[in-house]
Order: structure tokens, then sequence, then C-alpha cells
């Protein structure tokens, strides 16, 4: 490993890596405070168990309330926090990077509620939520694919796409509405996780998908960004650099996409995580870079710490994570808004 | 087989090239001398611009072919010509919060991979373009701190970075005072004489043209004009019927190549 400027040399049989060393630094202080945040988020609750028996429980073969409490209610609720939010946080990134432009958060351009809406879609159909997994890919994919189909001009047009999706988004919150209102109360508010988002009927089995999603699409996406942090000039002078721009563009959609659509299927469409975290990861690292791995870790901290809030500040019920969530998305949505506006841009 | 002219690295032939009904470029035919500087000139909408594009694959042609080494380029591996031609476009878009360094240490895309995101060669082409284009103590501010003028030298050592032996370049002058406008020139002329790159580039002076381009074409309405030397192709004639414009050519005090006096 070898100094170069601002960078570090990370040699490799028959290559090297490239890493600015400030977001190295960066990355290092954001899985510092991840650990202790899940630490954190496993003490903290209306039940009480002392943090020194944290650690001991979890590796111990004790059964008894307190390890039932931990190992089955809080930490498969934490886990799922850390892989939807990471998942969420590349995901915006990804979709910010690709669109030169902070509000382009698959949040903000209609796929969480299209995948949303796909997932209530299966559950009013089949009376059951053994399809919602399905129902929210199915959903976001094909809310992505309307939304790039309705936008396309001779190449992807990202003013329109931006545009289009803001469109569509609406729209399919208005259908998630309508089904909503179709239901008798009791499933109704049953469902209002699929409105907001929310981690508060997790359990052991949703770990499992959300994991493998976060472990092969994470790495994915990293091994895409050194394309997408050249996307990142404009399309000609991409083209001149060797990159196949339309493709690469497709194929980085449609990995943005499945995260965020596996993400949704588990948690609901939280509000915001996807939209704050790429530029907060890079505001952090001042790097151009669309910074997946940074963005991912922000991703999980929203996540976590606004879950832990919903689920211990109030002790008589349980708010939804999005609450917390869009408690900081919203106010940096309205600065972005004025922001962009004052210059221009939008 | 199509017969490719002899010292042409980058040749159209019978170019054609529509947007939707409208047609820019028909039956075009154009071959780039090696080792020279090109300078296309013509008035505005004449297709110099959409033919620059289409030499450099950013157009897809709707007839015809663009022949990179006598083969199309279209049929080449996008990342394979990126290694041979360089491109700077129009108008082009930095990544926000980038620094002079970075910017151009991305011209070594076409050589790099995800794996291999940094070599020797990588360093020794970067700090080259770098010392060519004088812009060393540039390289840890942001770029979008800079002058257009320093802004266009740190575009070209991207495009130096890259390596190609063809460089092609829209309009590089547009929006610089004329100082900065002979400086980029002579940087050009400096990448020509002592890389032996093979330079084409649209401009809008055509005295400046008449000074740099050892091969004009000056193109009006999709079609050629007139090619080849200044002195063939800048005459008053030729300005009449391309520019309709009336004037005087005379030669240029400094450099002897044609000068255009408007009447």
């Amino acid at each position: 490993m070898k100094l170069l400027g601002h960078h570090l040399v990370v040699p490799l049989p028959g290559g090297a890596l490239l890493m600015r060393k400030r977001s190295a630094a960066v990355g290092c202080v954001l899985l510092a405070f991840t650990l202790i945040a899940m630490f954190a988020a496993h003490w903290l609750g209306v039940y009480p168990i002392a943090a020194d028996r944290i650690l001991p429980l979890m590796f111990s073969g004790e059964s008894n309330v307190d390890q039932l409490i931990l190992l089955d209610v809080r930490m498969p609720r934490i886990l799922v926090g850390v892989f939807v939010g990471g998942l969420m946080g590349m995901s915006g990134a990804i979709f910010q990077a690709l669109m030169r432009n902070p509000l382009a958060s698959p949040d903000v351009l209609g796929f969480n509620a299209g995948a949303a809406f796909g997932a209530l879609l299966t559950i009013f159909l089949f009376g059951s939520a053994a399809y919602v997994f399905w129902g929210a890919v199915v959903g976001g994919v094909m809310t992505a694919v309307l939304v790039v189909a309705l936008s396309w001009q001779r190449g992807l047009d990202l003013f329109r796409l931006i545009m289009v999706g803001i469109g569509i988004g609406f729209t399919l919150l208005a259908c998630a509405d309508f089904l909503m209102s179709q239901l008798d109360i009791q499933r109704a508010s049953d469902m209002a996780k699929w409105l907001v988002g929310s981690l508060g009927q997790i359990q052991r089995e949703d770990i499992a998908p959300v994991a493998i999603a976060f472990v092969v699409l994470g790495s994915l996406g990293i091994v895409l960004q050194y394309s997408l942090d050249r996307l990142a000039f404009d399309e000609d002078l991409a083209t001149g650099l060797g990159l196949k721009v339309n493709s690469l563009r497709l194929l980085l959609v449609a990995v943005a996409v499945v995260m965020t659509a596996t993400a949704v299927a588990v948690a609901g469409p939280i509000p915001f995580v996807a939209f704050v975290s790429g530029p907060i990861a890079r505001q952090l690292s001042k790097t151009p870079s669309s910074a997946l791995i940074l963005a991912a870790g922000i991703g999980i901290l929203v996540t976590l710490l606004s879950d832990t809030a919903a689920r211990t500040l109030v002790a008589s019920f349980q708010m939804p994570t999005g609450v917390f969530t869009a408690l900081i998305g919203a106010p940096y949505l309205i600065w972005l808004l004025a922001r962009q506006a004052k210059r221009n841009l939008i | 087989m199509l017969q490719t002219q002899e010292n042409a690295p980058l040749e159209a032939k019978d170019l054609g090239l529509s947007f939707g009904s409208h047609v820019v470029l028909k039956d075009f035919n154009l071959a780039i001398p090696r080792g020279k500087i090109s300078v296309v000139i013509g008035p505005n909408a004449c297709g110099k611009s959409t033919l620059l594009r289409s030499l450099a694959r950013l157009e897809k042609p709707t007839a015809g072919t663009v022949l990179l080494d006598g083969k199309s380029i279209h049929k080449q591996p996008t990342r394979g010509v990126a290694k041979r031609l360089g491109i700077l476009p129009q108008m082009p878009v930095a990544p926000e919060g980038i620094t002079v360094g970075d910017l151009v240490s991305r011209g070594r895309t076409p050589h790099q991979s995800v794996w291999r995101q940094w070599s020797r060669q990588d360093e020794v082409a970067i700090q080259k373009a770098i010392e060519m284009t004088k812009i060393t103590e540039l390289r840890d501010k942001p770029f979008n701190s800079l002058s257009g003028g320093q802004r266009q030298r740190v575009w070209i050592a991207m495009a130096l970075a890259q390596e190609t032996d063809l460089l092609l370049l829209d309009e590089p002058t547009t929006f610089l005072d004329l100082a900065h406008q002979i400086e980029l020139l002579e940087l050009l002329k400096q990448c020509n004489e002592e890389q032996q790159m093979t330079i084409v580039a649209v401009l809008h002076d055509i005295n400046l043209a008449a000074r740099y381009a050892h091969n004009l074409v000056v193109m009006k309405d999709g079609r050629i004009e007139a090619q080849g030397s200044a002195g063939k192709t800048i005459t008053k004639d030729i300005m009449k019927s391309t520019f309709g414009l009336e004037c005087y050519v005379m030669p240029d005090p400094v450099k002897g190549t044609p000068l255009v006096v408007p009447v």
C-alpha cells in the first residue's frame, strides 16, 4: 500500500485499487458508529436488558425471556434494519450519480411507491402476505420499466426520467391509497407499513432475503462503481472514454431497482433513506465519487437510529420507522429544493 | 472491400446522417490526413459539428460508415476505439466536486479496469499531460473554481492522458478570449508537432483556422465546399459562396497565411 497525493494505492495481483484517503477514514468511522449503534439498539428497549449481559446472552445457549427478546425480537429487526438501510442507501447513491442530481433517488422517482403498490396488490389479490416479496420486486421493476420507457428518447433522457418518475410515483401512491380504502379498518392498520415503511413486523425469516440481496447486489454495485463514477461525465465524454453508456446505465438502473424493491418488500417504502444517504456520504468524504460503501453506511445508521427511536421513545406504542426517517429527510428535501430553485436547476 | 486511403487513420465513407426528416449529411466523403491538423469551418448549422461527432462515433450514421484504421468504427469495441481516438465535445460536463488532478486521471479510463485502477503507466501519462498543459499548480484545485481558459486546458490534459494518436475537438475555443484562443491552439500545435498527433477541430474563426490548419475543410449545407491548404481554400470566391461574405483576402502580416477582411 502506498500514498499517492490524496489517494491510497492498494496493490492487487496484476492490478491495483485506488482509494481516497479521506473516504477510507470516513469508512472506518462509519463502521465504528454502526457497530456502536447496533449494540445500543440491542440494549435499548421497553424491556430492560443490562448492557453487560448482551454479548453473553447472544452466544450462550440459555433459554429465557431475556434471550428470547434479544434474539427473536430485537436482533432480527436490527439486522433487517441494517440490510434494508444499506440497500436503500446504495440504491439512492446509484440513481443520484446516474442522473447527476440529488433529487433523483428511488423514493423521489416513484420506484418505492411502485414496489409498495405491488406488495399491497398481492395481499389484496391473494388475501395473504405470502407473495409480498415478489409483488414488491415486480412492482418496483415494472414501475422502473414504465418510467424508463415513458422517458426514453433515443437514449435515456435524465431530466424526463425525473419528471415522469415523480408523476408515476404520485399516481401509484394514490392507487395504494385506493386499495387501502377498500380494506376494513383492522386490516388497513396492518397495511399501514406499505405507506410509511416500518420494521415493526419483522421476523426471523425476513433476514435471509435482505442479507443475500445486500451481499450480492452490494458487491455488484461496488464493481460497477468504477464505471458509474465515469458516467458522471456527460454522455459524450463517457462514450469518448470507451464506456458503453446505454447498457451500463440500464444495468445500473436494474441493480438499483432490485436493491430498493427488496428493501421495500420487507420494510415498506421507508422514506428518505435512499434520498439522504448518498449526499451525506459525499459531503463527509468530500469525494466526487458515488461512494457506494459510505452511502450504505449512512443508510444503515439513519435506519438504525430512526428505528430505535421509533421503538423506544414512546413506551406505550410503536411508531413506524418511516416517521423518523421522514423527520430527517424532509427538512433536507426542502433545503435542497430551495437551493436548486435558487440556482435555476429545476 | 472498402477502399482505404493511404495515410488516413480516420475516414468518412458515403456518410449520411439525418435527424428525423432533416438531412444533415449526405454521401459525405472525407479522409483525415495522418499527423496533420485538420480544421473544419463553415457557417452555422452546416453540419460541421455533426460531422465531428460522427467521426468520434458519438452519432450513429443513417447511411455509409466511418472508418478508423480502415475498419468501421461502430463495429470496433468502444474501449479499443477510446485508446486510439480522443474526443473533447462542445460543452463538456465535469462531475461535481472533482479536483483537477482527478479529472485528468480519468482520461486513463480506457487503459484501466476495475481490477487495475492504477499503474505506473497511468502515473507517467498523467504527469506528462499535466506538464504539457502547464496546469501543475492547479492540480489540487476544484475544477469548478477555474476560469474558462484554465478549464479548457484541463480538458485537453485529460484528453492527452488518454494517450490517443487522434484527437477530435468540437469548437474548443468558444467562450475564450483571443489570448486564450491562441494559447489553446498553440498547445494543439505543440501536441501535433511533438507527438505527431492527428488533430481534427471545428473552429469558428476563419483567420485562426487558416493559421493553424494543415488541412482545411470548408463545409456548407452538409457538403464539402473546398478542402486543402489555407492558400487554396480561403479565397474571396469561396468565402462568398460558403458564408455569403463579401471580403478581401490578404496575407496575414505575421504568418503569411490568408487573412479574411470583411468588406
